[in-house]
């Protein structure tokens, strides 16, 4: 009996402290809302966060007005947003990884940052329906081409490093071959899983991809795509290529990391990354191949947009008004490690390596260069969002690894992915 | 003599057996040991070939990273938070629904049932959109509660604590009113008590649940003053990028309370049915 009765006291009292627990959190609810004077910034990365917090210190100091910086995990954000729209609860200011059609017409009209001449705003990339400005990139990321220079450097191998001045495929997988096998690496080249890279071969082997046709779906590839995906096949042989990466998950960043591997397409933002973590061997950014078009594949690090939230309105285009002045937006770019999406900036940025400086001012200069092919990918993508129209590309990856694999030939996967990019749009 | 005939007899089934079980034990442990060594790692060796187990460099700096890149002592608060009181309120519900699921025979609770069990046929992808409207409807967006009060009932929980009580003899339900015991007491100071083993299994499954619960915190919450540690952990992983060092850190210290409360409750749950027996 003494037992049951304890046992029935410390029920009561857990039932109180649950009580009191949810009681005092539920009190805590809608305190963002509370500050008259503050606006809330949303956005994602894994490390590029002091830019934001260090100009938001700057911008309070001068407007009176408090940013609250929240760092949003990647995975889910789109979710988050589009069930924050549902509730009424979207951020003031943002930096999103695409826009939605669902929220797309609550954003404020950015034309006036875009169009002030003293920003010096590419305005090949903003994303604008009409004349209306729906958002600003960040900042611009692009493939990029990273070799291990110590393995080079041992099979005494040269490479260009001028993008001006770059080599072809055929060249940089005889280089690479010619590295491999002279240094005993496992692989010449790993290249990552992703629609956006796999767009970098094709442009650079003068193929144009897949375009959105005028009647707003999307056409069957040119000659060229085809015979580039062939070839990207091709070289997935276990020797030139692991196979594993586009058909079973395999980290290519782990790989290159290892040292193993001579070479790795990725993207700009490998450079921080490698300039922290890579401490065995020496790499080095390298022009990407041209055979014989010069591209790359031209992307938006972030979006930035602002909520038409009421009186918070105002006061959230104020901050983004900020973040582009060009004094204020050369800190950030100077910070986060961001490539700018202003031109005429004399940048300056954080690294200690010599080999990270060098990427930056490569990639800076190749995406002068690149044709205007590179960044057709961010102008579907915006003729699909005016359209209303949501497509993932994810598709590109699965049909390629059954191509891969084996499973079908290249015309196949060419109308599987074709057909199923049309199927998305309504 | 029978006892010791066939205790010798077992001696090579039980070296056996128990090798099995180490060999499993080192089969799981394995990798979680590597994950925990790899946490002192510098962020160069994680990747390095040729592999190594132990760190040629050890070091804490993952640590204090993770502890000083983002506010980790407030989301560990917050995820605390959630899980102890998601916890007592799923253990209390689950009880009590249980409880009576087993012991009345009402028409309408089989239909009750039925909707529960109901429930564990969604997936949660699919039931997000509509409990997203209730909760905030009810006002709880953006608030601790609007993560702890949709956990409270779990179809898993009521079905542990109904076959439990199923088990129960009717006989001690009846000796127990014929003794002028209540309902609500009776089921406060008879068959809770006896269902403590259930009570804290479940306790261990709840709040490993809402300990790594992921996308609903995210969804919900919108203040860093209130991330739950999950989604914290999640904002090392970039779009393209992931902290590694930090990250497997990170990774490490959240698993800590998780793997103490578990130390804590296992003998409990180790005596699940020794306890529970009861002689008809």
């Amino acid at each position: 009996m003494g037992i049951s009765a304890s046992a029935r006291k410390g029920w009561l009292a857990a039932s109180v402290v649950g009580a009191l627990v949810l009681g005092a959190c539920s009190s805590g609810s809608g305190s963002g809302d509370g500050d008259p004077k503050g606006i809330t910034f949303w956005f994602s990365t894994s490390a590029q966060d002091k830019g934001y917090t260090e100009l938001a210190k700057e911008f309070e100091a001068k407007e009176g007005i408090k940013v609250e910086i929240v760092n949003v995990p990647y995975d889910g954000y789109q979710d988050k947003l589009s069930q924050a729209a549902q509730a009424n609860a979207l951020p003031d200011t943002a930096s999103v990884p695409s826009l939605d059609p669902l929220w797309v017409n609550q954003v404020q009209d950015l034309a006036s940052i875009a169009n002030n001449e003293a920003n010096k705003i590419n305005k090949n990339l903003i994303t604008a329906d009409g004349d209306k400005v729906l958002s600003i990139p960040s900042d611009i990321t692009a493939a990029g081409l990273y070799i291990n220079k110590s393995l080079f450097d041992k099979a005494g191998v040269s490479f260009p490093t001028d993008p001006a001045q770059t080599w072809t495929w055929t060249d940089f997988l005889a280089a690479t071959t010619k590295v491999r096998e002279a240094t005993n690496a496992k692989y010449d080249l790993v290249y990552d899983n992703s629609a956006a890279r796999i767009r970098g071969w094709i442009y650079t082997h003068g193929g144009t991809g897949f375009q959105l046709g005028a009647d707003g779906r999307f056409a069957a590839p040119d000659a060229a795509t085809v015979q580039a995906l062939s070839e990207f096949s091709k070289i997935n042989d276990d020797k030139v290529m692991p196979k594993s990466v586009w058909t079973s998950g395999q980290d290519p960043n782990a790989l290159f990391k290892s040292g193993q591997v001579v070479a790795y397409y990725s993207g700009v933002w490998q450079v921080a990354d490698f300039a922290d973590s890579i401490t065995d061997f020496e790499w080095a950014s390298v022009p990407s191949p041209a055979q014989p078009t010069h591209a790359t594949d031209i992307n938006l690090g972030g979006k930035m947009v602002a909520f038409n939230n009421g009186e918070k309105a105002e006061p959230a285009k104020k901050w983004l008004d900020f973040i582009f002045q060009p004094a204020n937006y050369t800190k950030l770019a100077q910070t986060n490690g961001y490539l700018p999406i202003e031109t005429g900036l004399t940048l300056t940025y954080p690294f200690e390596k010599k080999a990270a400086q060098d990427a930056f001012a490569l990639y800076i200069k190749e995406i002068e260069l690149a044709d205007p092919i590179s960044s057709s990918g961010q102008a579907n993508q915006t003729k699909l969002l005016l359209a209303k129209q949501k497509v993932e590309d994810a598709l590109i990856k699965t049909e390629m690894a059954k191509f891969i694999n084996g499973e079908q030939d290249v015309q196949k996967t060419v109308d599987a992915i074709v057909s199923g990019l049309n199927d998305q749009i309504k | 003599m029978a006892a010791s005939r066939s205790r010798t007899g077992d001696m090579p089934k039980k070296i056996g057996s128990s090798a099995i079980m180490w060999l499993l034990a080192a089969l799981y442990g394995f990798p979680l040991l590597w994950f925990v060594v790899s946490s002192f790692k510098p962020g160069g060796e994680l990747f390095s070939y040729p592999l190594t187990f132990w760190p040629k460099n050890p070091t804490l700096k993952g640590y204090t990273d993770a502890w000083t890149s983002f506010d980790f002592p407030g989301y560990l608060i917050n995820t605390m938070i959630v899980a102890i009181a998601a916890t007592l309120l799923t253990i209390m519900v689950s009880a009590a629904c249980g409880y009576a699921l087993a012991k009345y025979g009402n028409w309408w609770l089989k239909i009750f049932a039925g909707c529960i069990l109901a429930t564990t046929m969604l997936p949660t992808e699919t039931i997000l959109a509509p409990l997203f409207l209730v909760v905030r409807n009810l006002g709880l967006y953006n608030s601790l509660s609007g993560v702890v009060i949709p956990a409270v009932i779990t179809a898993t929980g009521t079905f542990m604590f109904r076959q439990f009580f199923v088990t129960v003899p009717n006989d001690l339900l009846e000796a127990a009113r014929i003794d002028g015991s209540s309902e609500l007491s009776t089921f406060f100071r008879i068959m809770l008590p006896l269902s403590r083993p259930i009570v804290l299994t479940l306790a261990i499954f709840s709040f490993q649940w809402r300990w790594n619960e992921y996308l609903w915190p995210l969804i919900i919450l919108n203040e860093p003053s209130q991330f739950t540690l999950q989604i914290g952990i999640a904002g090392i992983v970039g779009a393209n990028n992931v902290n590694w060092s930090i990250l497997i850190s990170a990774s490490v210290l959240s698993m800590v309370p998780l793997v103490a409360i578990y130390l804590v409750f296992q003998k409990y749950v180790m005596n699940a049915d020794i306890n529970a027996g009861l002689k008809d």
